[in-house]
């Protein structure tokens, strides 16, 4: 059945094709245009056969060439026409002439580029194009809707297209809106960009792996005092704006109590936050961000834990949280690490000069030289002197210049050492044409394997100076995340049906190694009873090793995942002492929420000598990350 | 490489500037988060624009040629612009193209840069403008 369905087709197509061409005595721009448009339409139908599909294929592409080859035709009697009375038209008379001409143009380079089916044969204006230098280019051909595909070459070689080269080869505007690609990215798909994805893909091909680690030591979890919080340690500082921190439940039961553990809330916010907004001061701004960063060194928090039912059977009520933070030393304001930064800056310059180079080299050596006459470049050049000239708004010297341009060897049109202004003109024009949409498509197509290899000898010969930049800034932002810091925080629990909790607490934190942070508390717990001679001074001291399981390249979106291990030892007056250790895992779920998860066994609790393993959870938002998200998905 | 950019006008590969007429280039830069890190030179190795040596700001500015005898300008020249992302979360770089009186003729580069996960400590936008400048 299948086959049967697919000889039809086929049969059908042969027929048409034969009656075209015995109808093509000759055959008309319109009437190409309308033949292109239904074959186009077939197509770019999912329910094609392939077979036919094939078969369509090579008819459609004949009927491009052929149209291809009349609009050029028709555009080089127009050009003509244009310089012999040009001297006797209205600029209105001009300007129609002008746009005449413009539009066959574009509809040649929309031909060539595939998107000619949008405007063929139904007298619009096809689709924008400013590329008269796809007059010329009738070597060049495309398949119509093969954009994830290699694209086809004149000559007959493939070219698998850059990473930056989705609308290179977007569909027709009559493709089915079921079979259209995801819309492309804004990201501008030219030359720079494209040339900036090939520096980074020699830069992965000839260096080592790299290392991937990033800060993520500002605390967001609720703090160490909240009885369920999923850290026994606090951290040196917070998040730059706010932080909030959510308990939602215990994973075990409570040995005190029989209840599982009490849901919590805080919200962190630094000074700067409060000042900032304020002040009416954009927060993100560099200038205002390190005029006012001892802003940011006071940090509060405050929050609670709900209450729930005790051991009794009573239903105690929610504990209020409340602390601040200072940060006494920050060693890890980018301020203080002006050495690192100055070798980065050498390497910035270095980076932008090489880039600069690189590209003039591409130009003057590929675009300029060897796919100069494959691209129809002197076409183009003509055409756009001719429009120079006839445009009427040059003055006397300036038409003579263009004028002993066109009399020039092309050669001599991209000699470096021709700097009047027609010469200048007329590579900012190529250049234009051929390193932005839609020309850039074309010059994509022209680039063979010889260009492309060309083009990676020419970049690996400055690839030193963009794996240096890289490997600078990769030293220096490391050696910020390293420094060390030191605060000084402040927490109380405050209950109604218990005792007060309060904690003067030094924090310490330093980075051991690249992916390896240490952090330490020493703490004084003092805890006021309402019974007479029932309060409690305690001592704790922990530390914490925190360890980056994953670089952040492989959890697209989120934070790397992180490991904890944690211990606290805690003597007091009237109670045993208590040792704890810890486990915790933070998993991102996507960027600035992150949801901790906690496992701490201790050898007693308070109230009974009796070990005690308890599970948390939780999740944590950083809403500076979710801004800079937010920003940049702006 | 983990930076997008967003192209408010498409970026120009190359811009013409009248020297004989007066025209001059506005390079301005936008950064918004901690620390800007940029360096804007030519292929010579001459720095136009740069945040190194100065406090840390928004809004940066740099008017090309400051004069038409500068440095002296040369006909043809490239200017790469490249700006790390580690300590910033967004920049904006502009490229105008201005008459001798200072009115706008064209924008030349009109782009936002921010970061995007995967992030890593070396994200960094590139992007390289080709002057020609008429004398």
């Amino acid at each position: 059945m299948k086959t049967h369905r697919r000889i039809f087709w086929i049969c059908v197509l042969v027929l048409q094709f034969a009656v075209v061409v015995s109808a093509q005595s000759p055959t008309s721009i319109d009437q190409l245009r309308d033949q292109i448009q239904k074959l186009t339409t077939i197509a770019n139908d999912p329910t094609t056969d392939p077979d036919v599909r094939k078969i369509n294929q090579g008819f459609l592409l004949e009927r491009r060439k052929q149209l291809g080859a009349l609009l050029r035709e028709k555009m080089a009697t127009l050009q003509k026409y244009q310089s012999k009375v040009a001297e006797v038209l209205t600029d209105a008379e001009k300007q129609a002439l002008a746009q005449s001409v413009s539009d066959l143009r574009n509809e040649i380079a929309a031909l060539e580029s595939g998107h000619v089916a949008a405007s063929a044969g139904n007298g619009d204006a096809p689709a924008p194009s400013a590329n008269p230098a796809a007059a010329g280019a009738p070597s060049i051909e495309t398949a119509s809707i093969t954009r994830p595909a290699p694209l086809a070459v004149g000559n007959g070689t493939s070219i698998s297209p850059g990473p930056n080269t989705l609308a290179a080869t977007a569909p027709v505007a009559t493709a089915p809106a079921a079979t259209a690609p995801a819309a492309p990215p804004q990201q501008p798909d030219d030359f720079n960009n494209w040339l900036n994805a090939r520096i980074e893909e020699r830069i992965k091909a000839n260096a080592q792996a790299r290392i991937d680690q990033r800060s993520n030591v500002n605390q967001t979890e609720t703090p160490a005092i909240a009885n369920n919080s999923t850290s026994l340690v606090d951290q040196s500082s917070a998040s730059d704006l706010v932080g909030l921190g959510l308990n939602l439940a215990g994973l075990t039961q409570d040995n005190n109590s029989g209840n599982s553990d009490k849901p919590s809330a805080t919200v962190t916010a630094t000074a700067y936050s409060l000042y900032s907004m304020f002040r009416g001061e954009q927060p993100l701004d560099p200038a205002f961000y390190n005029k006012h960063r001892d802003w940011r060194r006071l940090s509060f928090t405050l929050g609670f834990e709900k209450g729930q039912l005790n051991a009794q059977g009573q239903t105690t009520e929610d504990t209020t949280i409340a602390g601040a933070k200072y940060l006494i030393f920050s060693g890890r304001d980018a301020s203080k690490h002006q050495r690192e930064l100055g070798t980065v800056y050498q390497y910035l310059k270095a980076a932008a000069t090489n880039l600069g180079q690189l590209t003039a080299e591409i130009k003057n050596e590929i675009l300029f030289g060897k796919l100069r006459d494959r691209l129809r470049i002197p076409e183009a050049v003509r055409a756009f002197v001719q429009g120079k000239l006839s445009a009427g708004s040059l003055n006397a010297q300036q038409r003579q210049e263009f004028q002993d341009l066109l009399d020039e060897p092309v050669e001599s049109w991209f000699d470096p050492a021709k700097i009047d202004a027609a010469h200048l003109q007329v590579r900012v024009f190529v250049r234009n044409e051929y390193f932005k949409m839609p020309g850039f498509a074309l010059l994509q197509q022209a680039l063979d394997e010889e260009a492309l290899k060309e083009i990676d000898e020419l970049i690996d010969a400055r690839l030193d100076a963009f794996t240096g930049l890289n490997n600078a800034a990769r030293r220096a932002i490391e050696q910020i995340r390293k420094a060390p810091q030191f605060s000084l925080a402040f927490q109380s629990r405050l209950q109604k049906q218990e005792p007060d909790e309060y904690k003067g607490q030094a924090i310490f934190e330093y980075g051991i190694h690249d992916r390896l942070n240490l952090t330490l508390n020493g703490s004084f717990l003092y805890r006021n009873s309402r019974f007479l001679g029932a309060d409690t001074r305690r001592a704790q001291f922990a530390g914490q090793l925190q360890f980056q399981m994953t670089p952040e390249k492989s959890l697209a979106g989120r934070s790397p995942l992180y490991l904890f291990l944690a211990s606290e030892g805690d003597w007091g007056n009237g109670i045993s002492s208590i040792f704890k250790v810890q486990g915790k895992v933070k998993i991102p779920l996507f960027e600035g929420v992150d949801f901790p998860i906690s496992l701490t066994y201790a050898n007693r609790t308070e109230l009974i000598n009796e070990r005690d393993v308890r599970g948390q959870f939780g999740f944590t938002f950083d809403t500076a990350k979710l801004l800079r998200a937010f920003l940049s998905k702006r | 490489m983990a930076v997008v950019e967003n192209a408010i006008v498409p970026p120009n590969a190359a811009v013409f500037v009248d020297g004989q007429a007066g025209e001059f280039l506005l390079y301005k830069l936008t950064a918004l988060g901690d620390t800007p890190l940029f360096t804007l030179a030519d292929d010579r190795g001459r720095t136009i624009m740069t945040s190194e040596g100065l406090p840390p700001q928004m809004n940066y500015q740099r008017r090309w040629p400051l004069s038409p005898d500068d440095d002296p300008v040369p006909a043809e020249s490239e200017h790469a612009m490249v700006g790390l992302m580690a300590l910033v979360t967004k920049y904006t770089y502009k490229v105008e193209l201005h008459n001798k009186d200072g009115s706008l003729k064209e924008v030349i580069i009109n782009s936002e840069y921010t970061r995007v996960a995967p992030f890593e400590d070396d994200d960094k936008f590139m992007r390289n403008l080709g002057v020609a400048f008429a004398k």
